[in-house]
């Protein structure tokens, strides 16, 4: 017989609107006085250095070279613009949103193919999986044969050899997934059991909304993983068409010095869709109650 | 419930596994080797003929990039059935992807440096592209037509075993220091001859509170040590000479002229702005261009950037680390990027042609690429005409000469150790020296 | 009694054959190819048309271990250590506070989260152009509050200020990710434990540390294990910041980049199969050092 499933009642308001006082109604405490002062200082130390960053990317090469620390004295919001067009990044920019979706994707649904019947123990040796799922976070820079591999595979300068060999470095995810459901009990497995769905429909139609924090978390990391990728794109791709935004960073370097300020323009427009996907990503992060997933 | 059975399951994931590791070492036993084609290509005539296409992979600097744009435009004109695929990486990815372009075939023209093996220095220590070379993988291309446009005293550096694998873009040179021509004005001063005028001239500039010399930390206090050893080792034959008694253990790192180096190198370091160990190229470049530097340790490389920001009128001279007026005559340089045709390329007929037109419009390249020519009759940027006196005899620098033994020690790298210098690292020169030797020896 | 692996969901060969796949992808291109660099490492590889590759045994390793180099690699390596535990330690602590920080309903924590994201997103050469420029000893911000103290340094210039600054960068751009993991397993800890806690009447700190921190543990192993592999093995920000030949700050992974991959036009001069041996030396020590915190972390977990 089914008990109940103690995980939340369901007539609790939703963790993100509950207040986090113990006494709910005040609500300037010394104690979010005091975390509103830390955030800030949080906020000071991470935005000062990127605001350096931004009064880079408005300088001319000129100003830069004759003052590199300085406050910009004439901004050229045209470096973005110029950056654009160096970088040749129109050409690149449906590459990466290509490769980085389908590759983070991919490596998302394997970490959760790969960490649930480890973590629940439904293959042998859990343990010796879960010693592997560590070691492949270490494991030596292997470029030289991955290359030899994708070429006698005829893989050599194609999307779908870098789309694989991307989306296999899984890295942290099955760790990640493997920890997370620790926390989550097996009863739950036995309900949906019960219930009637099968192993693969409770993988990929339940699990999903009661892991959707850690699988946002894998699924960000990778993606920032593959869009921000130089190494592998460069030398499995001969044809231009094919390579993906982080190559179009080479037109600002040079052998002596680098167009500093388009380079930094041309950083912060390779970095904007990926804050945007963050961003977007925030609401998964934050995990819906547990208990409202499944009826007592 | 059914059971897998557990045994058989085991051991068919641990097999595969030595199975395919077994195959990686048999096909990568197997893979390389194969013998290299010989024979040259000549440069094809009729444009109709040459089709298909054209890989070119080069390492990227704003100045080369823009002067290969030149010479594609040129080449598309000229060969109109050749789709080019032009291709410039960065210096620090440069090798991978030469590597494993090369591995994989689709290479036709690309940047390549082989540089003989003299017969002191073991084998062991060849490079990739000296490797290369022996082995017949870069197309002989001495005797073609176009090489006859290159001045022959460049050609002639850059030959191996008596044969020009390489085609030269142009010249730099760095064993010199820009200098501010209206600082020296107001303060008196002409570039000087010997060591102790350039003392005394460094001490006249530090006593008016301007920096005599900005060295740019990591990225150039290098440069410094390549310019004394210039005046030192003024020639080619003595830089050999030196490699060569180095290798035979007939001199070593902490006596003579070889402690000299260093002795010379850390007095330049106390001529420098507080601090430049933390100092990087563009700040280097900034205290130059904003006048509180009245010299910096810099390559020719850098007259193009300079020039666009107007800010100094600026002139070059080589660094006299002699009191012999006549060592310190000449710069030591280098050539520029070489480009080679590999031969494993498929497009040969066309890297031919490319490398033909790259010759006649080799103008039209160096006014973009800013380089000091490698062609007679180019006329280069104004500057290199100003340095000429300083430029006709080409002098190799000494990092174009030496060879380093991989089974030595770190400090004896270069072998000069610089990095170990105050304020660079934390000794003196003769400290420094001795640790160099000591490394050095242990690669006996 | 029900095992505890008992699979509610009927046969097993379901959960086999999906872990099969997945897994089978990944073996391929990760584990394979590691399996490559450790048959390489016994070869004298140049991965080069022409150039033919033959066995050399354990070569490759002697002349790691060789007299000439070792003195040069035991420095890089105790380099490395204090830069391991340092970043490590000083990565997990701050981004913890800063995760149970900007867990709670604050306004702008949005905000903030992304700001603390950003280093993530940004890259290396760009987080050393910055830093670079912040601490730039002769105009920087840094050098005009250093002369407040009345005092001057060359910073990553300085051999005795290097590692630490060095250290400092490191983990600030580091922190974004930890933060994020945290982020989510905090999101893990069922909310009634902090009513329980509540009504017993628990502080705050208190509550952080017997309610959050033991059921983060998961996350802080995750993290931890992340940061030591991630400092053991990264090098691209102290070869940006200080080059690639710096005693003061030269760690085992930045000698084992110069040596077996760095290198002018021209090519290398060492062989790839060297690289590789070298490397598998690397993967050694990271192993040992992260299995073995593997399981220490994970004894405290369950202890906890």
């Amino acid at each position: 017989m089914t008990t109940a499933v103690p995980v939340a009642a369901p007539s609790l308001p939703p963790v993100e609107s509950r207040p986090d006082t113990v006494v709910g109604r005040k609500r300037f405490t010394p104690l979010v006085v005091v975390s509103y002062v830390l955030m800030f200082l949080v906020i000071v130390v991470y935005a000062y250095p990127l605001v350096f960053l931004v009064n880079t990317a408005l300088k001319s090469n000129t100003e830069f070279l004759v003052n590199p620390t300085g406050l910009v004295q004439a901004p050229q919001l045209g470096n973005f613009a110029a950056a654009w067009e160096q970088g040749s990044f129109s050409r690149y920019v449906l590459n990466s949103v290509l490769y980085t979706l389908v590759a983070a994707s991919l490596g998302t649904v394997m970490s959760l193919m790969i960490g649930f019947p480890v973590a629940r123990g439904y293959v042998k040796h859990p343990k010796v999986w879960q010693g592997v799922f560590a070691a492949m976070l270490f494991l030596p820079n292997t470029l030289v044969t991955v290359f030899q591999l994708a070429l006698r595979m005829s893989l050599y300068d194609t999307a779908l050899g870098y789309i694989l060999i991307m989306a296999s470095g899984v890295g942290l995810g099955p760790l990640l997934v493997a920890g997370y459901l620790n926390s989550i009990p097996r009863e739950i497995d036995e309900a949906a059991a019960m219930d009637g769905a099968g192993y693969l429909r409770y993988m990929f139609t339940f699990l999903p909304k009661l892991m959707a924090p850690v699988l946002s978390t894998i699924f960000i990391l990778q993606a920032i993983g593959v869009w921000n990728d130089i190494i592998l794109a460069t030398i499995l791709f001969t044809d231009q068409a094919k390579w993906p935004v982080t190559l179009g960073l080479f037109a600002f370097k040079g052998t002596y010095t680098s167009e500093w300020s388009l380079l930094s323009a041309a950083t912060l427009i390779v970095a904007a869709p990926l804050l945007l996907v963050y961003l977007f990503l925030q609401r998964y992060l934050v995990a819906s109650v547990v208990g409202g997933a499944v009826k007592g | 419930m059914a059971k897998m059975p557990s045994r058989a399951k085991r051991t068919l994931r641990i097999s595969p596994l030595a199975a395919i590791a077994a195959a990686t070492a048999f096909a990568l036993a197997s893979c390389s080797g194969t013998a290299a084609p010989g024979g040259s290509v000549a440069v094809p005539t009729d444009a109709g003929a040459v089709t298909g296409e054209l890989n070119i992979l080069v390492s990227s600097a704003k100045g080369s990039d823009a002067g290969f744009k030149a010479v594609n435009d040129a080449f598309a004109a000229k060969f109109p059935n050749v789709k080019v695929n032009f291709t410039s990486v960065p210096n620090e990815n440069y090798n991978q992807a030469r590597t494993s372009r090369l591995t994989a075939g689709s290479i036709d023209v690309g940047l390549a440096g082989p540089k003989e093996l003299p017969s002191y220095v073991p084998a062991a220590n060849m490079g990739d592209d000296a490797r290369l070379a022996e082995a017949g993988g870069f197309v002989d291309l001495t005797d073609q037509a176009f090489m006859k446009k290159f001045t022959p005293s460049v050609l002639e550096k850059i030959a191996y075993k008596g044969k020009n694998y390489t085609v030269p873009t142009g010249l730099s040179y760095y064993s010199g220091l820009t200098y501010n021509k209206k600082i020296f004005a107001d303060n008196g001063l002409t570039p000087p001859t010997t060591w102790d005028e350039f003392v005394t001239l460094c001490e006249a500039l530090k006593a008016k509170g301007i920096t005599p010399i900005s060295i740019g930390g990591k990225d150039t206090a290098g440069i410094v040590m390549l310019s004394v050893v210039q005046s030192l080792y003024p020639t080619a034959q003595a830089k050999q000479d030196l490699a060569k008694s180095l290798y035979e253990n007939s001199a070593r790192l902490d006596d003579g002229k070889q402690l000299e180096v260093l002795q010379k190198v850390e007095q330049i370091y106390t001529y420098a702005q507080p601090n430049f160990a933390g100092s990087n190229y563009s700040q280097m470049t900034s205290e130059f261009l904003t006048g509180k530097a009245a010299m910096i340790s810099d390559g020719t490389w850098n007259v193009g950037s300079l020039r666009e920001a107007d800010q100094v009128d600026f002139g070059y001279f080589p660094l006299p680390a002699s009191n012999n007026a006549a060592d310190n005559a000449f710069l030591g340089g280098k050539v520029e990027l070489t480009l080679a045709v590999p031969s494993n390329a498929k497009n040969k007929p066309a890297a031919m042609a490319w490398l033909g037109v790259f010759a006649d419009n080799y103008k039209a390249f160096n006014e973009k690429a800013g380089f000091a020519p490698a062609q007679v009759g180019v006329e280069g940027d104004p500057f290199y005409t100003e340095i000429e006196k300083y430029t006709k005899n080409f002098e190799p620098a000494w990092d174009t000469i030496w060879i380093p033994n991989t089974k030595a020690g770190q400090a004896a790298n270069l072998p000069f150790n610089w990095t170990a210098l105050k304020p660079m690292g934390q000794s003196d020169a003769q400290a420094a020296a001795v640790a160099a030797q000591k490394d050095w020896e242990a690669g006996k | 009694m029900r095992s505890s692996n008992y699979i509610v969901f009927g046969q097993r060969w379901t959960a086999q054959l999906t872990f099969a796949i997945g897994i089978s992808l990944v073996v391929l291109f990760s584990l394979i190819p590691a399996v490559g660099i450790l048959v390489i490492s016994f070869t004298d590889i140049r991965s080069l048309p022409y150039l033919p590759t033959s066995w050399v045994g354990i070569d490759n390793y002697l002349t790691f271990f060789s007299a000439a180099q070792i003195g040069y690699n035991l420095a890089a390596l105790k380099n490395t250590f204090v830069f391991a535990l340092a970043v490590t330690f000083f990565q997990n602590t701050i981004a913890l506070l800063i995760a149970v920080l900007l867990n709670q309903r604050l306004k702008g924590r949005n905000f903030a989260r992304a700001v603390v994201f950003l280093p993530t997103i940004l890259g290396v050469t760009v987080i050393g152009l910055i830093f670079s420029l912040i601490f730039n000893p002769s105009a920087g911000p840094a050098a005009e509050l250093w002369a407040a103290f009345g005092r001057s340094t060359a910073f990553f210039g300085d051999p005795e200020l290097a590692m630490t600054l060095v250290i400092f960068v490191q983990v600030w751009a580091g922190i974004g990710v930890a933060v994020v993991i945290y982020l989510a397993g905090l999101q893990a800890i069922p909310p009634e434990l902090y009513e329980v806690a509540d009504i017993d009447g628990a502080t705050s700190w208190q509550k952080l540390r017997y309610v959050t921190i033991p059921l983060l543990m998961p996350s802080v192993t995750a993290n931890t294990l992340l940061c030591i592999i991630g400092s053991l093995q990264s090098y691209q920000l102290i070869y940006v910041l200080t080059g690639p030949s710096n005693p003061a700050t030269q760690v085992l992974s930045l000698a084992i980049f110069t040596q077996g991959f760095g290198g002018a036009q021209g090519g290398t001069v060492q062989s790839q199969g060297y690289a590789a041996a070298i490397s598998m030396v690397q993967f050694v020590i990271v192993a040992v050092i992260s299995l073995a915190t593997l399981a220490y972390l994970r004894r405290k977990e369950t202890v906890l």
